[in-house]
């Protein structure tokens, strides 16, 4: 009995450790971990990848980004993943966090909002992908006919109302889902969602949101499509594909979408600003 | 004539050979008998060719399972030829190893549960496993059809929709045939099909026909029938209990049904039974596959659903993953064609868990109630008493190498594995935010460690006629 009763206060005393997650980029994993707040990680190792991931985040628990000047706190949490590589001294290049359930359109609508709110109060300046236009409000989730779509990220200063929100993401269209991307100090943050109508499940019909934040060394995320641009290259050599022409022929064709867009943009009463 | 390791069914019609040299006609094809070759393709995937040159379904779910995770393997690599480079299938590699995975529990059913006692496997399992009138042989049996069931149903829904953007998405000199794959994707209907792949796909297992005959074999089997008059023999005992002459009735019964069960297999056994021969009690297992397989027959409202599925009509996620792969293939931005393997992920996922999986094997109860306490068993004894819910990223199924999965809902901490389970993999919003962390951990390795991943992917590809 005294055993079981020590046993128990053990495990809960365990369960008690954990208050809140908090991580920040660049040091080693083990040492991140450690100072992480979370009791126990599931690790794993494969390839050159190192993993540390919790899932399910118990209830309540939020996740604390603590570089100054960029704090973050995030909830609530389903997983909370470090990635690191052996052959980048074990230093964590990513992080990922997924959101736990959100089961409204509206709770959806309010959580993005207060997401994007924090990382303009802090010092984070938008990212613009060198494949998109650098245009302010609704332009940003526009194409060239003027259709919505998720393809780049959104100006963060724009607010999507909640009518707009549901048109983007109503109808479940992956090419709709809109995303933000940051950088700050160094790390690229991008924050993105998708989202499942279920019109036919048995009781219970509600959208189900799976949010996510991936946080990643921005110079580690440039090497890494590089090498990922080289691998294609390489594969088009052995099958005889133009993967290098065709890259190049890309960069002509963004450009020329790109100005397209900015124009539209200009023309709609938005802006076109410096990247 | 079929052996006892296949089905009786006819997957493939017969055609006229054009006798005359370098002659050529003009036609024009109807989506629909481009779709009834797409639908063909995917039944002889998973069949045999007869010595009567008919094809025939391999029964053994494992070694399906196995040629359905070489198929989604080989797509992903055949995508990018086929397409000249301007397009790869994302989902089908994430779904090769989740497959992979699943013919592994299928092993792992077959010989760690059904291949042991039921007193031992109830000795192990006593906290988690057994409940109500189940026996672990009966939650098995449960799993291992519905394994069976949604696997097989999965591929027969979502390999042809991928095959045929392959096959007629492309012109020989690679250009993209966009205009006819939007035409085409909402024209593909089980009811249109070449009346061969039609009745093929009438027959398949878990359907209504396939149902009732199974029902008219158990009522007629004689192994069975056989094996119940020796475990109901009247044994002199030696003790007051009568232990000892229940267990030697029970031994006879199980010897005689492992003696004789291949007599009456013809592809309806589960597992097929070829494997019996080690199961030390043979007269339970075909017990509860009695049990399990007579349930399954009389759940009208199941069949309803996967005669729904089997309609195979065009879905919002389906027309998603056209519209992703259209826009990848069509682009010559790098970033924009991962940004549309991304979307077509997303959408596939969707399709496979709302629309195909949800309706054919999570929405029953009584699975419900089974991989749940199954859960609960993996999840408090670390998956030492029963596997853990998990996609394993390598070729391999075990993890004594250093490796990686991706555990459904793994406990935080010692009180939180003691205290039990807090999702539930029937659950479709639980289901849908783990399908979140797979896609997540899947994207990091395909970036970050692709030469490992196609590596592992080729090695799976080579089940391709397992």
């Amino acid at each position: 009995m005294m055993v079981a009763l020590l046993l128990m206060v053990l495990l809960q005393v365990s369960c008690k450790r954990m208050q809140e997650i908090k991580f920040e980029l660049g040091d080693d994993v083990v040492e991140t971990a450690r100072h992480s707040g979370v009791p126990k990680f599931q690790v794993q190792k494969v390839s050159r990848s190192i993993i540390y991931s919790v899932a399910p985040v118990p209830e309540g628990i939020p996740v604390r980004y603590t570089r100054p000047g960029y704090e973050l706190s995030i909830a609530p949490l389903f997983s909370f993943t470090l990635y690191a590589e052996e052959e980048r001294s074990r230093k964590v290049d990513e992080v990922s966090i997924i959101i736990g359930h959100i089961t409204s359109h509206e709770a959806a609508h309010a959580f993005a909002e207060q997401m994007i709110a924090q990382f303009q109060k802090g010092k984070w300046k938008r990212h613009i992908p060198e494949s998109c236009p650098a245009v302010t409000g609704r332009s940003s989730l526009l194409d060239e006919t003027g259709k919505w779509t998720g393809n780049c990220p959104a100006d963060p200063d724009y607010k999507l109302s909640l009518q707009e929100w549901l048109e983007l993401l109503q109808d479940q269209n992956p090419q709709k889902f809109p995303k933000w991307e940051w950088l700050g100090d160094g790390i690229f943050v991008r924050f993105y969602m998708w989202v499942s109508t279920y019109p036919e499940y048995p009781g219970d019909t509600r959208p189900s949101y799976r949010f996510s934040l991936d946080f990643q060394i921005d110079t580690v995320r440039k090497e890494t499509d590089a090498e990922l641009e080289a691998h294609d290259i390489k594969e088009g050599e052995i099958h005889g594909w133009p993967v290098a022409a065709r890259i190049a022929a890309g960069k002509i064709e963004t450009a020329k979408r790109i100005k397209l867009l900015e124009e539209n943009a200009v023309k709609r009463g938005d802006r076109v600003v410096d990247r | 004539m079929p052996d006892d390791s296949h089905y009786d069914l006819e997957v493939l019609g017969t055609c006229m050979t054009n006798p005359t040299k370098g002659s050529q006609f003009g036609a024009t094809v109807e989506c629909r008998y481009l779709w009834s070759f797409a639908q063909e393709e995917a039944l002889v995937a998973l069949s045999e060719k007869g010595d009567d040159g008919c094809y025939r379904l391999i029964a053994d779910p494992e070694r399906r399972a196995k040629r359905i995770a070489a198929r989604y393997a080989d797509m992903y690599f055949q995508s990018a030829i086929k397409s000249g480079g301007k397009l790869q299938f994302y989902w089908v590699a994430a779904a090769a190893f989740a497959v992979k995975d699943i013919a592994e529990s299928l092993r792992y059913a077959r010989e760690e549960i059904l291949g042991i006692t039921q007193g031992a496997a109830k000795g192990l399992a006593s906290l988690a496993v057994t409940r109500g009138d189940d026996t672990p042989y009966d939650h098995t049996e449960r799993i291992y059809a519905a394994l069976a069931k949604g696997n097989m149903w999965l591929f027969m829904e979502i390999y042809p929709w991928l095959w045929f953007f392959l096959e007629y998405g492309f012109d020989r000199d690679g250009t993209l045939k966009s205009e006819r794959l939007k035409h085409c994707v909402t024209e593909r209907d089980w009811n249109t099909l070449q009346q061969q792949s039609k009745k093929a796909v009438e027959e398949l297992p878990f359907g209504p026909n396939w149902f009732t005959r199974l029902e008219a074999r158990l009522a007629a089997d004689p192994v069975y029938a056989r094996g119940k008059v020796y475990a109901n023999m009247d044994l002199p005992t030696t003790t007051e209990s009568g232990k000892g002459a229940q267990m030697a009735a029970a031994e006879a019964a199980h010897e005689y049904v492992r003696d004789n069960v291949k007599s009456y297999d013809a592809g309806y056994r589960f597992p097929p039974s070829g494997y019996w021969h080690v199961f030390p009690e043979a007269y339970f297992v075909m017990e509860s596959e009695r049990k399990e397989l007579l349930r399954l027959a009389g759940d009208s409202a199941a069949t309803a659903r996967l005669v729904k599925v089997r309609n195979f009509k065009v879905t919002g996620q389906i027309q998603n993953a056209y519209d992703a792969c259209i826009q990848g293939a069509s682009s010559v931005d790098p970033k924009v064609k991962k940004e549309c393997q991304q979307k077509e992920l997303i959408a596939i996922l969707d399709q496979e868990q709302t629309n195909v999986l949800q309706p054919l094997i999570y929405e029953d109860p009584k699975f419900k109630v089974t991989i749940d306490l199954n859960h609960q068993a993996s999840r408090m004894t670390g998956g030492w008493l029963t596997p853990q819910i998990k996609v394993i990223w390598s070729a391999g199924n075990e993890v004594s190498d250093p490796t990686l999965e991706t555990i459904f809902d793994e406990p935080t901490g010692l009180w939180d594995r003691a205290t039990g389970a807090s999702q539930s993999l029937t659950n479709l919003h639980d289901r849908m935010i783990f399908a979140g962390k797979v896609a997540t951990d899947f994207n990091r390795l395909m970036r970050k460690d692709l030469e490992y991943m196609e590596g592992e992917l080729r090695k799976i590809r080579a089940w391709f006629k397992a």
